[in-house]
């Protein structure tokens, strides 16, 4: 079962042993088998909101929420089941002053699974 | 339903769901199994039910189980291990060694998971653990039926989306997930001593509630902090009867009829609380402790209650706990003793929006003889309550202020 585990924390300025505690916890989930890919990511300041409305492209400065709390990174995981997800999402570096929110991904809807179900279909209709 | 079919009902029909749960991983095809199951018995067992109703039953719904998913799956898919298992008289049909408190267990566990809401585990355990349907379970909370079916079938699809294993862990995860089971039984039980308009229709819940802390007493019989809840529910269970007059008003506690209390059930309480040994002592322990010290003389042992609620307010620095503490003190040491302590605790906006500590106040200061100060803090309590039945309570207590209380 896939999860993203989705990271919101309020602002911190990142250090070097925060760096390398989150080099740490990677480690742990590749060695795991659990870890599929993971980002931390720049702040919301850095943000560009895009929308097509009316065939017409708008894009806007910035979040599109203001929050006390923003998206600083995520990890999509592969484990057996919530608990586990809940086990791994409990060790995340920052999860003393942040959140972590566990979202199961839809089955089928993983990129890997969609392109090889796309693939196995054109080469079955060639 | 038979006599035999109804006891099956009540005493291996949870266990078996959580065995085809467990088996299958799909709590949906457990319970429409085990249903056909009982419509089965219902027709073949007749006057002449078999030795080993559980057994039976346990054996005919890993049967219908298997059935359910030949007809769901086509026939060249049913090679998926479960349902091999299942088909294989050594290890598929279990009835021999089966271990059904266990099952019954992992299924309570799973419905209390702790990513599921209070409410949400609540209904799951009421429908899927005590076998009560959709309806009987939303007239229990005065709910419409529609509002509790849908908050079952999110609850369950939940289940299923988040991949909630119906596997309890192990270890120090288990020791969490039995406290979060605690807690769900201990709020079902208190929304139904709630008192309400229709308090007749929620001791029903009170009882589901007793009889869930029994099961998970028998999975895990020597866990204090379980043997300290159940005796918590039958202690305030006991008095049920004295509690509520004809009229649905609350009767206060030194005016109930003391021949209504349930002997027997404050004797078990007493009981499993001499079983926990007194060791890790615990929250609901510690209310039991209390609980047993009002009804287990001819009158409150009010210096042990407050000794007892020292020990509380490490456990739980709740408002509640506090405010009773000052009750006792104020009981057991004289009233401005107990008003001392809810003076202390008047800086706190959580205490004065807080009915009790009015009414704590009200009851100490008409001890005291301060008929009029007690009168205004009984009505200021009124005034913040939202229950209509406590309201009553309350203005009677506030028109009483002006005669000595008679304790």
């Amino acid at each position: 079962m896939q999860y993203m585990l989705v990271l919101t924390s309020p602002p911190t300025e990142p250090t070097p042993d925060t760096f390398q505690a989150w080099a740490l916890y990677t480690r742990a989930l590749a060695d795991a088998g659990a870890l599929i890919d993971g980002a931390g990511l720049q702040p919301p300041e850095t943000a560009t909101l895009v929308q097509v409305r009316g065939g017409e492209r708008v894009l806007t400065d910035g979040p599109f929420t203001e929050a006390k709390e923003h998206l600083v990174g995520y990890y999509l995981i592969d484990v057996p089941d919530l608990d586990a997800a809940i086990e791994w999402a409990a060790k995340i570096p920052n999860v003393s002053v942040g959140s972590v929110e566990i979202r199961p991904a839809v089955p089928g809807t993983q990129s890997g699974d969609m392109l090889a179900a796309m693939a196995a279909n054109e080469s079955g209709g060639a | 339903m038979t006599q035999a079919i109804e006891a099956a009902w009540r005493s291996d029909r949870a266990a078996i769901v959580g065995s085809l749960a467990r088996r299958f991983g799909d709590l949906d095809l457990a319970e429409e199994a085990v249903q056909e199951a009982f419509l089965a018995a219902e027709t073949s067992w007749g006057d002449t039910p078999p030795d080993r109703p559980g057994a039976w039953l346990q054996t005919t719904a890993f049967r219908k189980a298997v059935g359910i998913l030949r007809k769901r799956r086509p026939a060249e898919q049913l090679d998926d291990d479960a349902v091999k298992e299942a088909l294989d008289p050594d290890t598929g049909e279990r009835p021999q060694g089966w271990d059904g408190d266990d099952d019954l267990f992992a299924l309570l566990v799973t419905c209390c998971h702790p990513s599921l809401s209070a409410e949400a585990s609540i209904a799951l355990t009421l429908r899927h653990v005590a076998g009560l349907h959709d309806d009987q379970i939303a007239s229990l909370f005065l709910a419409k039926p529609a509002t509790i079916t849908k908050r079952l079938v999110r609850a369950r699809r939940k289940i299923v989306d988040a991949a909630i294993s119906f596997e309890p862990p192990t270890g120090d995860p288990l020791v969490d997930r039995m406290h979060n089971v605690r807690r769900v039984i201990y709020l079902m039980f208190t929304e139904g001593y709630l008192p309400t308009a229709k308090a007749e229709l929620h001791t029903e819940l009170c009882d589901e509630a007793i009889w869930l802390g029994r099961q998970l007493l028998r999975a895990h019989p020597s866990e204090c902090e379980t043997l300290g809840l159940v005796a918590l529910m039958l202690l305030q269970n006991s008095r049920a009867q004295a509690r509520i007059d004809e009229d649905g008003a609350l009767v206060r506690f030194d005016e109930q009829d003391r021949a209504l209390w349930d002997r027997d059930a404050i004797n078990e309480a007493r009981t499993l609380l001499s079983r926990t040994g007194h060791q890790a002592l615990g929250k609901y322990q510690v209310e039991a402790a209390i609980a047993l010290c009002h009804v287990a003389g001819d009158e409150p042992d009010w210096a042990r209650i407050a000794d007892l609620y020292v020990l509380l307010a490490q456990i739980d620095s709740s408002i509640a706990v506090a405010v009773n503490r000052a009750l006792a003190v104020g009981r057991a040491d004289g009233a401005p003793a107990g008003l001392a302590l809810l003076d202390e605790l008047s800086n706190d906006p959580t205490a004065t929006r807080y009915v009790s500590w009015h009414a704590c106040r009200g009851d100490l200061l008409g001890q005291l003889g301060d008929h009029a100060a007690s009168r205004s803090a009984w009505l200021e309590a009124a005034e913040l309550t939202d229950n209509p039945t406590e309201r009553t309570a309350l203005l009677k207590r506030a028109n009483d202020a002006h005669t000595p209380p008679s304790t």
